[in-house]
């Protein structure tokens, strides 16, 4: 059930990794096409969302909608799926965000069912 | 502060009415020196948009949305217009941001819903929240000239002035000149590339600072630009505290450029926040970062667009996320 979620994400272009992981770095899922380490990536993701919540909550005490991060090669896109769980997506900076972000809120509801 | 601030080229004098003065001045870049009642303050405006607010009455001080509110409530300002070179506005806006005058974007809502701040007059004392003691300008008394020129003559008669003082900032010879049809012609400037304005003025990077901050300001939705590095806020405009920021987001920084520890990502490029008050922009920026603060809804393309056209900016990959 997880795997047939996680791979809607998988096979919009450019996208290489899709992870759902704990805000604690532990890896809940992982669907990945890369041949990067999801768990050491899934641990240093928790510290840019530890830090990302810091930042968000200096502003105006709000929640976290989404984190994008861009590199040369690779951008990350992390969002809250429920405490202290995220979704996390790697693709090439060619892929189309808003794509990615249209099947986050349709499969949405169906990964909490799931988490 | 006032006196301090660039003379720039005086246009004419007038009395109008505070929406009547940011609704002409669409394509004036400069100061519209106000004059009430014998006291002096101003509005810093970049082609319609207002950048900063001040307004001073003996040792009170208006500043932001205090003094807007302050013009607002009087049914006419007596002011002057004087128009401002690029250089002369990058200097007034630092000038702005130094002395924190930079000016809250008013929405219409508090144009119209009648909580405008009740200040008759002068003589009315702001609040002590909303003024700051300043001994250092003494009262400038103003003449009452009520024949100056409209915004409109303003333009058609001092533009060709003001491109041709613009030549050096847009990497034209000094020897070009324009024809008269381009003296005229509106569309030319001041909009500079801002890598062009970069390239030209790299030796004085504070300068080109506070002359990118005063264009990101004026993009729909941006509420506040900041540059930091190593734990020290460098400019910033906006409502913004940028001392509660730069530690953080330095941190957020760092713990996004350990990716690269897992994974070839490449030179990092930026991060975005998005927090349902709005998104937070960071990127590097020369040997600090720029960060960007905007209202939610906005477009991200666009920000990113202006991000890559930055100086200084290390920037992606031949097609780029498309938002």
């Amino acid at each position: 059930m997880f795997e047939d979620i996680l791979n809607k994400f998988l096979i919009i272009d450019g996208v290489s990794s899709v992870t759902i992981i704990r805000d604690n770095g532990e890896v809940v899922e992982s669907q990945k096409t890369g041949d990067f380490d999801d768990g050491q990536l899934a641990a240093v993701i928790s510290f840019v969302l530890e830090e990302s919540k810091s930042m968000a909550s200096k502003l105006g005490k709000e929640p976290l909608s989404m984190v994008f991060i861009e590199f040369r090669d690779h951008i990350l896109l992390s969002a809250p799926l429920k405490e202290h769980i995220f979704i996390v997506l790697i693709a090439k900076p060619s892929a189309n965000i808003a794509q990615i972000n249209l099947e986050l809120k349709k499969n949405r509801e169906r990964l909490l069912m799931i988490l | 502060m006032i006196k301090n601030l660039p003379e720039g080229t005086s246009i004419g004098e007038m009395r109008a009415s505070l929406q009547w003065v940011l609704s002409h001045t669409a394509r004036f870049a400069g100061l519209v020196l106000v004059t009430i009642q014998g006291s002096r303050g101003f509005i810093l405006i970049n082609m319609g948009k207002p950048l900063a607010y001040y307004f001073r009455h003996g040792q009170n001080v208006l500043n932001g949305h205090a003094a807007y509110e302050y013009f607002h409530s009087q049914p006419f300002i007596q002011f002057e217009l004087r128009k401002y070179t690029a250089l002369e506005m990058t200097l007034a806006l630092g000038l702005a941001s130094a002395t924190e005058v930079t000016a809250v974007q008013p929405s219409p809502g508090k144009q119209t819903n009648g909580t405008v701040q009740e200040l008759s007059g002068p003589s009315a004392e702001p609040s002590p929240a909303e003024t700051t003691p300043d001994s250092s300008n003494p009262q400038i008394p103003l003449s009452a000239e009520e024949d100056g020129l409209s915004a409109n003559e303003m333009e058609l008669n001092e533009y060709s002035t003001f491109a041709n003082d613009t030549i050096p900032y847009i990497g034209l010879s000094q020897n070009f000149t324009l024809s008269e049809d381009d003296e005229n012609d509106l569309s030319l400037f001041p909009h500079v590339p801002l890598r062009t304005i970069g390239k030209l003025l790299d030796s004085k990077k504070t300068d080109v600072g506070d002359l990118i901050l005063g264009q990101i300001i004026n993009l729909p939705g941006v509420l506040a630009v900041t540059i930091f590095g190593r734990g020290i806020n460098v400019l910033s405009i906006g409502e913004i505290n940028p001392e509660n920021l730069v530690d953080v987001a330095e941190d957020l920084i760092n713990s996004s450029k350990g990716l690269s520890s897992v994974m070839r990502t490449g030179p990092f490029i930026q991060v975005t926040l998005q927090i349902p008050a709005g998104n937070i922009i960071i990127a590097p920026y020369y040997d600090e970062y720029l960060c960007i603060l905007t209202s939610p809804g906005i477009n991200l393309g666009q920000i990113r667009k202006i991000i890559r056209e930055l100086p200084g900016i290390e920037t992606p990959g031949e097609a780029g996320a498309v938002f």
